[in-house]
């Protein structure tokens, strides 16, 4: 069942006098439990397509459709309370609240969402995110103290407090080494795993880009080849 | 705690000089505000209470005229002439003994006179002086304002008249004569009295008690003397009311709270009206001729220049807020992409400002209290009567009100209610997409 649907989906930005064709005319399907990647050139359209899923940007033509829903009817309140519910966010500069520690900085999206705090069974799922991406021992850390990696697996932590339907990540990669990069990409995989979470990502690193399951490849604002590949654990490795 | 008190206050620490900047603003206003509001509220309290207890009254009520009517007569384009006399003096009499406020009622009689040393047929000697007319014991006992330097007070039934200190070291140092008790002065009338005459006899030499804001107002030009009320009618152009033989131009009211002055001044003007007495009912600012309204003058200077600060405050800590609302555009995208409805940043950045304000404006407004607790154990002394008289006193003593607090802290909160209606706004408008592109 796909969880996500572009269809046809084109967006222009005006520059100037000028418009740009960011996608033109885009259709994609994404399955529940895909972990896609987004690959592609420089200004291809990659950020604009995770954009337009994360219902932080709408598109010129076209529909996006959000498990079932369509999003361009929707005001600013029902579509704030679609991304909280239903997506989660990963960015490039990981994006933490500064003044926040590690598990508030987890803890936000359920906040954001009106639940209230300090019920077990929440405080433990909070607590099993924290040690699954390996920093229980830094939960009352303020990002600033941490690394660059770090900071991305406690983001990652926060996208998926919410249980949501798909992760998406705009680079996620780029302001890490290699290998700290590679380890980023393992741990969204191993979530993908084990919570069944939809992940799409997008990246510039052939390298990050040979981990994911299925690859949507972009150029000039169209889906040049899409491939999809076995999910296996040794195919990951 | 909740998460956004949280955020707001950790944010508030985290940039701390401009915290402590915005906030150092907001607590030197409302420090101002409390401080400035003592000393206006002790001043006009002291200049109300200048008046009201030395000549005033609480209620002054004079015989309606085409000009204003102070204690000082009529306001003319000639200079003053005396008020002209009340045509329902015994009715009004009748009506203010009838309330349960009066405290006390005084009859005055107003006119001016040259005042002479009696023989000395020179009358540039002659020293400009109001004349108040008074029964002796009825106003003694509502104005309990003169010292007696030497000899008594008037009694009643007897003509005479008491001169102030001031005015009787004038005369002896102009014609070197040493007047005392017993002595007599001679009066003569001015304006259209030109011709009136008369001699008295001194009977004491006082010194006003409290303040002589005649003096202040008028830089020691003007002399204040009390006499007889028969005597000031000698002196006086103009006749009474053919009914009344002993005419007089104003009843003035003493309340035992002078808290009750507006209420009972527009029932008796209603009284009046319906009575068809031609006479009207004013507070003590009338009577004193707008002089009293210096005070109101004061709290309208204090007020603007509050308003000024309060301006440049406010546009001073909007700014700073606004700013770190700015520098903040990619969290704020980020907490609105990850689910943040609006409502929530406003929360956010109304906390953070209201936080602010509060605490600096309760810190400032206690600071202002403690300011004005050491201004009043100090006991600072005032010189010079204008001085004394706006500051309540010969020792200056302030005292913070639980109003002027109250108002400090409102105000307070007014600033910050309009101060963080521009960075609520910048705040509203950034867009989630800005989570990536501020980057
Ligand atoms: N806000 C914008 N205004 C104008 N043009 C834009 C805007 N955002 C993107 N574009 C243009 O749209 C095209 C696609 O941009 P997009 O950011 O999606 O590319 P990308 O694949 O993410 O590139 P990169 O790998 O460099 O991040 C580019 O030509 C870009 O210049
Ligand atoms: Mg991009």
């Amino acid at each position: 069942m796909a969880i996500v649907r572009l269809d046809r989906v084109r967006k222009t930005y005006a520059l100037g006098k000028t418009e740009v064709a960011a996608l033109r005319g885009v259709t994609v399907d994404i399955q529940r439990g895909d972990f896609i990647s987004i690959a592609g050139p420089s200004g291809s359209g990659k950020t604009t397509i995770l954009n337009l899923i994360g219902c932080i940007d709408t598109p010129t033509e076209g529909t996006v459709e959000i498990d079932g829903s369509v999003t361009s009817g929707l005001g600013d309140r029902e579509i704030t309370r679609l991304r909280q519910r239903k997506l989660g966010f990963i960015f490039q500069a990981f994006n933490l609240v500064p003044v926040l520690n590690v598990r508030e900085n987890v803890e936000l999206p359920l906040l954001l969402g009106g639940e209230r705090a300090g019920r077990s069974e929440r405080g433990a799922w909070i607590d099993h995110l924290v040690a699954q991406v390996g920093l229980d021992g830094r939960a009352k850390h303020r990002p600033s103290e941490l690394s660059g990696g770090e900071r991305q697996r406690v983001a990652i932590a926060r996208a998926l407090v919410t249980r949501p339907l798909v992760v998406l990540a705009d680079e996620p990669t780029a302001n890490l080494d290699s290998r700290t990069a590679e380890g980023i990409i393992e741990l969204m995989k191993r979530m993908n795993r084990e919570l069944g979470t939809t992940f799409v990502f997008s990246t510039h690193d052939a390298r990050v880009v040979a981990l994911a399951d299925h690859v949507i490849s972009l150029e000039d604002g169209l889906v040049a080849s899409e491939e999809r590949r076995e999910r296996s654990y040794a195919a990951a490795r | 705690m909740p998460l956004l008190v949280k955020i707001a206050l950790r944010n508030l620490l985290e940039r701390r000089a401009r915290s402590l900047a915005a906030g150092a603003i907001i607590g030197v206003g409302a420090l101002v505000l409390v401080a400035g509001g003592a000393v206006i509220d002790a001043s006009s309290r002291g200049i109300r209470q200048a008046f009201t207890a030395s000549f005033t009254g609480d209620v002054f009520i004079a015989e309606k005229a085409g000009a204003p009517v102070s204690l000082l007569g009529l306001a003319s384009e000639g200079g003053p002439e005396p008020a002209p006399y009340l045509s329902g003096y015994r009715r009004i009499l009748a009506y203010a003994r009838s309330r349960p406020e009066t405290r006390a009622i005084a009859a005055q009689v107003t006119t001016y006179a040259g005042v002479n040393v009696y023989g000395n047929e020179n009358r540039e000697d002659a020293l400009a002086t109001v004349l108040f007319g008074i029964e002796p014991e009825s106003y003694r006992k509502a104005f309990d304002n003169l010292t007696l330097v030497s000899g008594r007070y008037l009694r009643p039934g007897e003509e005479g008249i008491l001169l102030s200190r001031e005015e009787e070291e004038a005369l002896r140092g102009e014609l070197g004569v040493e007047l005392r008790a017993g002595d007599r002065v001679s009066l003569a009338g001015l304006g259209r009295c030109a011709f009136c005459a008369r001699d008295v006899t001194v009977r004491g030499i006082f010194a006003f008690r409290g303040l002589d804001p005649l003096e202040a107002a008028s830089g020691g030009g003007l002399h204040i003397a009390y006499v007889d009320a028969a005597t000031a009618r000698a002196l006086r152009w103009t006749v009474g009311p053919p009914s009344a033989r002993d005419p007089w131009s104003f009843i003035l009211v003493r309340l035992k709270n002078p808290a009750d002055a507006r209420r009972y001044i527009a029932g008796l003007n209603g009284w009046l009206a319906t009575e068809r007495i031609d006479a009207r009912a004013g507070d003590w600012k009338e009577a004193s001729g707008g002089f009293g309204l210096i005070a109101d003058a004061m709290r309208i200077v204090f007020a603007a220049g509050i308003l000024a600060v309060a301006a440049v405050a406010l546009i001073v800590v909007m700014s700073a807020l606004a700013m770190s609302v700015v520098e903040r555009t990619a969290e704020i995208g980020t907490m609105r992409a990850i689910g943040a409805q609006r409502g929530f940043i406003r929360r956010m950045i109304m906390v953070e400002t209201l936080a602010v304000s509060l605490v600096s404006g309760g810190i400032g407004a206690a600071l202002g209290a403690a300011l004005v607790g050491v201004l009043d154990l100090a006991r600072i002394g005032v010189t010079g009567s204008l001085p004394r008289m706006l500051l309540a006193g010969p020792v200056f003593r302030p005292v913070v009100s639980a109003s002027s607090v109250a108002w400090a802290l409102a105000a307070v909160v007014v600033a910050a209610l309009f101060a963080q209606i521009y960075p609520v706004s910048v705040a509203l408008k950034v867009e989630p997409v800005r989570a990536i592109q501020a980057e």
